[in-house]
């Protein structure tokens, strides 16, 4: 069983991945640490996570605009997400993700993506984002 | 958005990294925004610049942008966090220093120019009437369309760094007329009589409206109430442009009168006594400085007092003589540091701040965590002058 819904591309490339779902906005600055990768304070009770080699969705970033010189830190010490998924990305979350190259898409409703989703695959050329279920998320 | 055969190739990376990134940021930001496509802009004011604001992360980014990366337009920056021409007259800590003249060289080697500035429409960044521009820092951009009639959006840091490298902005919002029409308007209905109350009005404005506003019942007022207007507008909002008109095409307005003043300065102003006075949020003109030296004649500051302004007004000021005769007031001219995010406060040892700026109110109440007095500069001359 998968799903496929269209966004917008913002950032080009193809990834898939599993996939982290953040249905809260967060501000890159102050709630991810750019070292590990990992979020810091206890965003939906995921605190500890890692966003590395991820697909991660969220609404949109908050806070202060030094987010994007954060998803670059991320980047370039190889923990940023693969790519992110978004309901509507700010311009905080777009620069961000150009500066690094990360593959960015947005306008994916949170309420189409099938609630047992963890796994995506994302062509960044159509903005067709396809998730699954995968009952082996670490050999999918 | 549409790009042409030559940005599609650079976003490609046909004509390297820098160039690469840099249309990658404009059309991530173009496309969110529903540009139809790029356009020219002629020059570029980038923020970002203070390493308080930025760290590590973003002294990081632009050492690695500027391996390569060149700007291709006018391009000026904002101000940072300590004061680098002399004579210096606040003692920033040395490490500091150090990161932050490493900022400023890579800065320098992409090739900015001019001082460092939130007033990039004095002396260093001058656009006319009409020109589209590609312009970070929220107070000079709403100044910038609104009184200069210069078009430029709120950009960011690293957007306007891609436009200086580029030459190229997206083409949307306050790049087009029909964004730069009021849809909503406001009726000030009551005196406004310095710039303090301007401020109060603008703060007002920007957290209760998001589009270009149309403000009706403003009695001529001069460039440095207009300036403040601005600034605050800036800082409660996202708004980048407002319009001054003569009467209200509609019968539904926000009025904004006594009441509204009032709760609106609240929150700003703390009305404690200050034990210092800091001036110039955004920096002090030329226009500003010779009104102040004017006023100044003959009268001491009774509070430690800082007066922040860029290299290229202070060079200016000082030819004909005016910063000597405001230092003789006792209040110090500083250059190049920005006054609200520099910690300045900590600096001098002050936890009580007297200014007469509603943004600098703003951003040092929540930085510096001081009490305010908001005062105008006539009211502060009367008040802590001998």
């Amino acid at each position: 069983m998968s799903t496929t819904l269209n966004g917008r591309v913002l950032v080009g490339g193809n990834a898939s991945g599993e996939l982290i779902i953040i249905r809260k906005p967060i501000s890159f600055l102050g709630m991810v640490n750019p070292v590990n990768g990992q979020l810091k304070s206890s965003v939906d009770n995921q605190k500890g996570i890692s966003l590395a080699g991820k697909i991660l969705w969220l609404p949109y970033t908050t806070g202060s605009t030094v987010g994007a010189y954060i998803i670059y830190q991320m980047s370039k010490n190889n923990v940023a997400p693969i790519a992110i998924l978004a309901q509507t990305a700010d311009t905080t979350l777009a620069s961000g993700c150009a500066l690094s190259n990360i593959l960015l898409v947005d306008l994916i409703d949170l309420n189409k993506i099938p609630k047992d989703s963890n796994f995506a695959s994302v062509n960044g050329n159509n903005g067709a984002v396809t998730f699954k279920t995968i009952a082996s998320i670490n050999n999918p | 958005m549409y790009l042409t055969n030559k940005e599609e190739m650079a976003l490609k990376g046909e004509y390297g990294e820098a160039q690469q990134i840099a249309y990658r940021i404009l059309y991530a930001i173009g496309n969110g925004a529903n540009a139809d496509r790029l356009m020219e802009a002629k020059t570029s004011h980038i923020s970002g610049v203070n390493y308080h604001n930025i760290g590590d992360a973003g002294l990081e980014l632009l050492e690695d942008m500027a391996k390569t990366a060149r700007f291709v337009i006018p391009t000026t920056i904002n101000p940072c966090g300590v004061q680098v021409s002399p004579p210096i007259h606040l003692n920033f800590k040395q490490d500091l220093y150090e990161k932050q003249e490493r900022i400023l060289a890579a800065f320098a080697k992409m090739g900015s120019r001019g001082s460092y500035t939130c007033i990039p429409y004095e002396y260093d960044n001058v656009a006319n009437m009409g020109d589209h521009v590609s312009w970070a820092e929220s107070s000079a951009v709403v100044y910038g369309n609104s009184v200069l009639g210069i078009m430029t959006n709120r950009e960011s840091g690293l957007s306007a760094l891609a436009s200086a490298i580029t030459g190229k902005t997206p083409h949307y919002g306050l790049h087009l007329e029909e964004k730069r029409r009021a849809k909503e308007w406001v009726l000030v209905d009551m005196p406004l009589n310095d710039e303090v109350d301007y401020g109060v009005l603008g703060y007002y404005i920007g957290k209760n409206f998001k589009d270009t506003i149309g403000i009706v019942g403003l009695r001529a007022p001069t460039k440095m109430q207009l300036k403040s207007l601005s600034a605050a507008i800036a800082t409660s909002g996202p708004m980048g442009m407002f319009v001054q008109d003569e009467h209200i095409p509609t019968s539904s307005y926000i009025r904004f009168g006594k009441e509204e003043y009032n709760a609106t300065r609240a929150i700003l102003d703390k009305s404690e006594e200050g034990q210092a006075i800091l001036l110039g949020c955004p920096f002090m003109g030329y226009d500003e400085l010779k009104h102040f030296a004017e006023a100044l004649t003959g009268k001491r500051f009774t509070k430690p007092t800082y007066l922040f302004t860029s290299h290229s007004v202070y060079e200016s000021a000082a030819s004909e003589g005016i910063i000597i005769s405001i230092e003789k007031s006792g209040a110090k001219v500083v250059q190049d540091a920005c006054p609200s995010l520099s910690y300045i406060p900590e600096l001098i040892g002050a936890t009580k701040i007297v200014t007469s700026s509603t943004k600098g109110s703003f951003y040092m109440a929540a930085s510096s965590k001081v009490a305010i007095e908001l005062l105008s500069l006539d009211e502060i001359i009367r008040k802590y002058t001998a």
